[in-house]
Protein backbone atom coordinates (compact mmCIF):
# COMPACT_ATOMS: atom_id res chain seq x y z
CA UNK A 1 0.00 0.00 0.00
CA UNK A 2 1.65 3.38 -0.92
CA UNK A 3 2.07 5.90 1.84
CA UNK A 4 -0.44 9.17 1.69
CA UNK A 5 1.04 11.94 -0.46
CA UNK A 6 2.46 15.16 1.54
CA UNK A 7 1.01 17.87 0.49
CA UNK A 8 3.01 20.00 2.08
CA UNK A 9 6.37 18.60 0.35
CA UNK A 10 4.91 18.51 -2.50
CA UNK A 11 3.59 22.11 -3.04
CA UNK A 12 7.15 22.76 -1.44
CA UNK A 13 8.72 21.08 -4.22
CA UNK A 14 6.82 22.51 -6.66
CA UNK A 15 7.49 26.33 -5.30
CA UNK A 16 11.42 25.32 -5.43
CA UNK A 17 10.78 23.99 -8.89
CA UNK A 18 8.75 26.96 -9.81
CA UNK A 19 9.13 28.44 -13.69
CA UNK A 20 10.06 31.87 -14.20
CA UNK A 21 8.49 33.43 -17.33
CA UNK A 22 10.47 35.89 -19.26
CA UNK A 23 8.21 38.78 -19.39
CA UNK A 24 9.36 41.42 -22.21
CA UNK A 25 7.15 39.81 -24.65
CA UNK A 26 4.62 39.56 -21.93
CA UNK A 27 5.35 43.15 -20.66
CA UNK A 28 5.32 44.99 -24.56
CA UNK A 29 1.72 42.70 -25.23
CA UNK A 30 0.15 44.09 -22.04
CA UNK A 31 1.56 47.73 -22.95
CA UNK A 32 0.08 47.47 -26.70
CA UNK A 33 -3.20 46.41 -25.23
CA UNK A 34 -3.24 49.20 -22.77
CA UNK A 35 -2.66 52.12 -25.84
CA UNK A 36 -5.18 50.12 -27.87
CA UNK A 37 -7.72 50.60 -25.34
CA UNK A 38 -6.95 54.08 -24.22
CA UNK A 39 -7.71 54.78 -27.88
CA UNK A 40 -10.68 53.04 -28.06
CA UNK A 41 -12.10 54.77 -24.83
CA UNK A 42 -10.57 57.97 -26.08
CA UNK A 43 -12.70 57.93 -29.56
CA UNK A 44 -15.68 56.75 -27.52
CA UNK A 45 -15.52 59.28 -25.62
CA UNK A 46 -15.23 62.15 -28.56
CA UNK A 47 -17.86 60.43 -30.31
CA UNK A 48 -20.22 60.30 -26.85
CA UNK A 49 -19.29 64.28 -26.50
CA UNK A 50 -19.30 65.01 -30.40
CA UNK A 51 -22.95 63.28 -30.61
CA UNK A 52 -23.91 65.54 -27.51
CA UNK A 53 -22.84 68.91 -29.02
CA UNK A 54 -24.82 68.35 -31.92
CA UNK A 55 -28.17 66.83 -30.12
CA UNK A 56 -27.59 70.01 -28.20
CA UNK A 57 -26.91 72.61 -31.29
CA UNK A 58 -29.81 71.29 -33.25
CA UNK A 59 -31.83 71.78 -30.14
CA UNK A 60 -30.55 75.42 -29.33
CA UNK A 61 -31.01 76.17 -33.00
CA UNK A 62 -34.67 74.90 -33.43
CA UNK A 63 -35.50 76.68 -29.93
CA UNK A 64 -33.15 79.90 -29.41
CA UNK A 65 -34.30 83.16 -30.56
CA UNK A 66 -31.53 83.60 -33.11
CA UNK A 67 -33.24 86.43 -35.47
CA UNK A 68 -33.66 88.51 -32.16
CA UNK A 69 -29.89 88.29 -30.85
CA UNK A 70 -28.78 88.66 -34.62
CA UNK A 71 -30.73 91.60 -34.65
CA UNK A 72 -28.60 93.29 -31.53
CA UNK A 73 -25.18 92.81 -32.83
CA UNK A 74 -24.38 96.26 -33.80
CA UNK A 75 -22.80 97.11 -37.18
CA UNK A 76 -20.63 99.54 -36.03
CA UNK A 77 -17.67 99.44 -33.50
CA UNK A 78 -16.98 102.31 -31.96
CA UNK A 79 -13.25 102.09 -30.33
CA UNK A 80 -12.63 104.56 -27.64
CA UNK A 81 -10.26 103.95 -24.43
CA UNK A 82 -13.53 102.16 -22.58
CA UNK A 83 -14.05 99.40 -25.18
CA UNK A 84 -9.97 98.70 -25.41
CA UNK A 85 -10.37 98.20 -21.05
CA UNK A 86 -12.67 95.97 -21.77
CA UNK A 87 -10.88 93.81 -24.48
CA UNK A 88 -8.01 93.52 -22.52
CA UNK A 89 -9.73 92.38 -19.47
CA UNK A 90 -11.32 90.00 -21.11
CA UNK A 91 -8.13 88.80 -23.26
CA UNK A 92 -6.10 88.50 -19.97
CA UNK A 93 -8.87 86.05 -18.11
CA UNK A 94 -9.08 83.98 -21.21
CA UNK A 95 -5.27 83.50 -21.22
CA UNK A 96 -5.63 83.04 -17.75
CA UNK A 97 -8.32 80.65 -17.81
CA UNK A 98 -6.29 78.63 -20.87
CA UNK A 99 -2.98 78.14 -18.81
CA UNK A 100 -5.14 77.21 -15.43
CA UNK A 101 -6.40 74.26 -17.67
CA UNK A 102 -3.37 73.29 -19.89
CA UNK A 103 -1.68 73.03 -16.21
CA UNK A 104 -4.28 70.96 -14.30
CA UNK A 105 -2.84 67.12 -14.65
CA UNK A 106 -6.20 65.54 -14.21
CA UNK A 107 -7.38 67.01 -17.36
CA UNK B 1 13.42 52.29 -11.35
CA UNK B 2 13.66 49.14 -11.63
CA UNK B 3 14.39 49.11 -7.96
CA UNK B 4 11.47 51.13 -6.60
CA UNK B 5 8.48 49.71 -4.34
CA UNK B 6 5.89 48.82 -5.53
CA UNK B 7 3.79 51.50 -3.69
CA UNK B 8 5.86 54.04 -5.34
CA UNK B 9 5.56 52.65 -8.71
CA UNK B 10 1.39 52.95 -8.40
CA UNK B 11 1.65 56.33 -6.79
CA UNK B 12 3.32 56.99 -10.15
CA UNK B 13 0.68 55.40 -12.30
CA UNK B 14 -2.23 56.54 -10.67
CA UNK B 15 -1.23 60.33 -10.41
CA UNK B 16 0.76 60.72 -13.39
CA UNK B 17 -0.73 57.63 -15.46
CA UNK B 18 2.60 56.49 -15.74
CA UNK B 19 2.74 53.47 -18.16
CA UNK B 20 6.77 52.92 -17.53
CA UNK B 21 6.32 52.64 -14.16
CA UNK B 22 3.06 50.31 -14.46
CA UNK B 23 5.56 48.08 -17.19
CA UNK B 24 7.92 47.46 -14.17
CA UNK B 25 4.98 46.02 -12.09
CA UNK B 26 4.02 44.08 -14.76
CA UNK B 27 7.35 42.73 -15.06
CA UNK B 28 7.41 42.00 -11.65
CA UNK B 29 4.42 40.04 -11.01
CA UNK B 30 3.41 38.74 -14.23
CA UNK B 31 5.69 35.65 -13.78
CA UNK B 32 4.16 34.17 -10.48
CA UNK B 33 -0.05 35.65 -12.24
CA UNK B 34 1.09 33.49 -14.90
CA UNK B 35 2.26 29.98 -13.24
CA UNK B 36 -0.79 30.85 -10.72
CA UNK B 37 -3.20 30.86 -13.85
CA UNK B 38 -1.52 27.74 -15.38
CA UNK B 39 -2.06 25.83 -12.08
CA UNK B 40 -5.62 27.10 -12.14
CA UNK B 41 -6.48 25.78 -15.57
CA UNK B 42 -4.77 22.89 -15.85
CA UNK B 43 -2.08 23.97 -17.25
CA UNK B 44 -3.68 25.68 -20.00
CA UNK B 45 -0.71 28.07 -21.04
CA UNK B 46 -2.86 29.96 -24.19
CA UNK B 47 -5.96 30.66 -21.54
CA UNK B 48 -3.65 31.13 -18.45
CA UNK B 49 -1.69 33.77 -20.84
CA UNK B 50 -4.75 35.63 -21.86
CA UNK B 51 -6.76 36.00 -18.10
CA UNK B 52 -3.00 38.07 -17.00
CA UNK B 53 -2.91 40.11 -19.79
CA UNK B 54 -6.82 40.83 -19.08
CA UNK B 55 -5.76 41.20 -15.19
CA UNK B 56 -3.02 43.72 -15.75
CA UNK B 57 -5.34 45.63 -18.31
CA UNK B 58 -8.13 45.59 -15.47
CA UNK B 59 -5.21 46.39 -12.78
CA UNK B 60 -4.35 49.64 -15.46
CA UNK B 61 -7.79 50.76 -15.22
CA UNK B 62 -8.63 50.74 -12.31
CA UNK B 63 -5.28 51.05 -10.43
CA UNK B 64 -6.91 54.69 -8.60
CA UNK B 65 -9.42 52.37 -6.53
CA UNK B 66 -6.14 50.09 -5.57
CA UNK B 67 -5.36 51.86 -1.86
CA UNK B 68 -2.63 49.92 -0.78
CA UNK B 69 -4.44 48.49 2.35
CA UNK B 70 -3.36 44.92 0.71
CA UNK B 71 -0.80 43.63 -1.27
CA UNK B 72 -0.54 44.44 -4.59
CA UNK B 73 0.17 41.53 -5.56
CA UNK B 74 -2.78 40.22 -3.33
CA UNK B 75 -5.18 42.76 -5.35
CA UNK B 76 -4.23 41.06 -8.76
CA UNK B 77 -4.61 37.67 -7.94
CA UNK B 78 -8.17 39.18 -7.07
CA UNK B 79 -8.50 40.05 -10.52
CA UNK B 80 -7.68 37.35 -11.40
CA UNK B 81 -9.74 35.40 -9.80
CA UNK B 82 -13.05 37.17 -10.79
CA UNK B 83 -11.90 37.00 -14.05
CA UNK B 84 -10.86 33.16 -14.08
CA UNK B 85 -14.43 32.80 -12.47
CA UNK B 86 -16.37 35.07 -14.88
CA UNK B 87 -14.20 33.30 -17.83
CA UNK B 88 -15.10 29.24 -16.44
CA UNK B 89 -18.86 30.88 -15.74
CA UNK B 90 -18.93 32.11 -19.52
CA UNK B 91 -17.38 28.87 -20.72
CA UNK B 92 -19.66 26.97 -18.68
CA UNK B 93 -22.56 28.11 -20.40
CA UNK B 94 -21.44 27.64 -23.60
CA UNK B 95 -20.91 23.91 -22.92
CA UNK B 96 -17.41 23.54 -23.82
CA UNK B 97 -16.01 23.42 -20.16
CA UNK B 98 -16.98 24.15 -16.36
CA UNK B 99 -15.25 24.88 -13.11
CA UNK B 100 -16.67 21.80 -11.40
CA UNK B 101 -15.79 19.04 -13.84
CA UNK B 102 -16.07 16.39 -10.72
CA UNK B 103 -16.24 13.74 -12.97
CA UNK B 104 -12.56 14.61 -14.24
CA UNK B 105 -10.99 12.91 -11.24
CA UNK B 106 -7.25 11.97 -13.08
CA UNK B 107 -7.02 8.21 -12.17
CA UNK B 108 -4.05 6.61 -10.21
CA UNK B 109 -3.28 4.84 -13.18
CA UNK B 110 -2.74 8.35 -15.58
CA UNK B 111 0.73 9.05 -13.63
CA UNK B 112 2.52 6.24 -14.19
CA UNK B 113 1.93 5.63 -17.95
CA UNK B 114 3.99 9.10 -17.95
CA UNK B 115 7.11 8.31 -18.58
CA UNK B 116 8.80 12.18 -17.67
CA UNK B 117 6.68 13.65 -15.40
CA UNK B 118 6.31 16.94 -14.89
CA UNK B 119 5.40 18.12 -11.26
CA UNK B 120 3.39 21.44 -11.95
CA UNK B 121 2.06 20.04 -15.10
CA UNK B 122 0.52 16.93 -12.98
CA UNK B 123 -0.75 19.05 -10.13
CA UNK B 124 -2.72 20.76 -12.36
CA UNK B 125 -4.25 18.20 -13.80
CA UNK B 126 -4.49 16.77 -10.24
CA UNK B 127 -6.08 20.63 -9.09
CA UNK B 128 -8.72 20.16 -12.12
CA UNK B 129 -10.75 18.04 -9.85
CA UNK B 130 -11.33 20.59 -7.50
CA UNK B 131 -14.30 23.28 -7.71
CA UNK B 132 -12.86 26.67 -8.69
CA UNK B 133 -12.79 28.32 -4.77
CA UNK B 134 -11.16 24.71 -3.35
CA UNK B 135 -8.60 25.11 -6.22
CA UNK B 136 -7.84 28.62 -5.52
CA UNK B 137 -7.85 28.67 -1.96
CA UNK B 138 -5.25 25.77 -1.84
CA UNK B 139 -2.85 26.90 -4.30
CA UNK B 140 -2.55 30.46 -2.72
CA UNK B 141 -2.38 28.92 0.62
CA UNK B 142 0.04 25.89 0.15
CA UNK B 143 1.55 27.06 -2.99
CA UNK B 144 1.87 31.01 -2.33
CA UNK B 145 1.47 30.60 1.40
CA UNK B 146 -0.78 33.19 1.93
CA UNK B 147 -2.94 33.26 5.20
CA UNK B 148 -6.40 32.54 5.58
CA UNK B 149 -7.25 36.37 6.07
CA UNK B 150 -5.05 37.52 2.77
CA UNK B 151 -6.96 34.68 0.60
CA UNK B 152 -10.14 36.00 2.37
CA UNK B 153 -10.06 39.17 0.94
CA UNK B 154 -8.77 37.77 -2.74
CA UNK B 155 -11.15 35.80 -2.59
CA UNK B 156 -13.76 37.83 -1.01
CA UNK B 157 -15.24 34.93 1.71
CA UNK B 158 -15.30 34.66 4.75
CA UNK B 159 -12.57 33.08 6.85
CA UNK B 160 -14.69 29.91 7.60
CA UNK B 161 -15.56 29.52 4.08
CA UNK B 162 -11.26 29.77 3.36
CA UNK B 163 -10.54 27.15 5.56
CA UNK B 164 -13.71 24.82 4.80
CA UNK B 165 -12.18 24.89 1.25
CA UNK B 166 -8.73 24.49 2.07
CA UNK B 167 -9.22 20.83 4.32
CA UNK B 168 -11.45 19.80 1.95
CA UNK B 169 -9.22 20.58 -1.15
CA UNK B 170 -6.95 18.96 0.78
CA UNK B 171 -8.57 15.72 0.97
CA UNK B 172 -9.66 15.52 -2.76
CA UNK B 173 -6.37 16.08 -3.88
CA UNK B 174 -4.72 13.34 -1.63
CA UNK B 175 -7.60 11.16 -3.03
CA UNK B 176 -6.50 12.12 -6.76
CA UNK B 177 -3.09 12.07 -6.16
CA UNK B 178 -2.79 8.53 -4.66
CA UNK B 179 -0.17 6.45 -6.86
CA UNK B 180 1.25 9.60 -8.11
CA UNK B 181 5.33 8.97 -7.57
CA UNK B 182 6.76 12.05 -6.60
CA UNK B 183 10.34 10.71 -7.14
CA UNK B 184 9.70 10.51 -11.16
CA UNK B 185 8.77 13.98 -11.47
CA UNK B 186 11.70 16.13 -13.51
Amino acid sequence: MSKPINLDDLFKQARQKEPYYGGKDFVSRVAVDIDRREKLSKTKETMITGSAAIIGAAMTYAYFPLEVIMQQIPTSLLINPMTVAMVAGITSISCGFAYWLAEDKSL
Amino acid sequence: MISATDQALIKRVQTLKCQDSFSVLVERHQSDLRYSLRQMTSWDEGLADDLSQETFLKAYQSIKTFKGSAKFSSWLYRIAYNLMISHFRVARNREVTGIEILDDTPSSQMWTETSQQDLHRDLARAMKALPATQRMALHLNLHRELTHSEISYIMEIPLGTVKTAINRGKITLRQNLAGWNSEETK
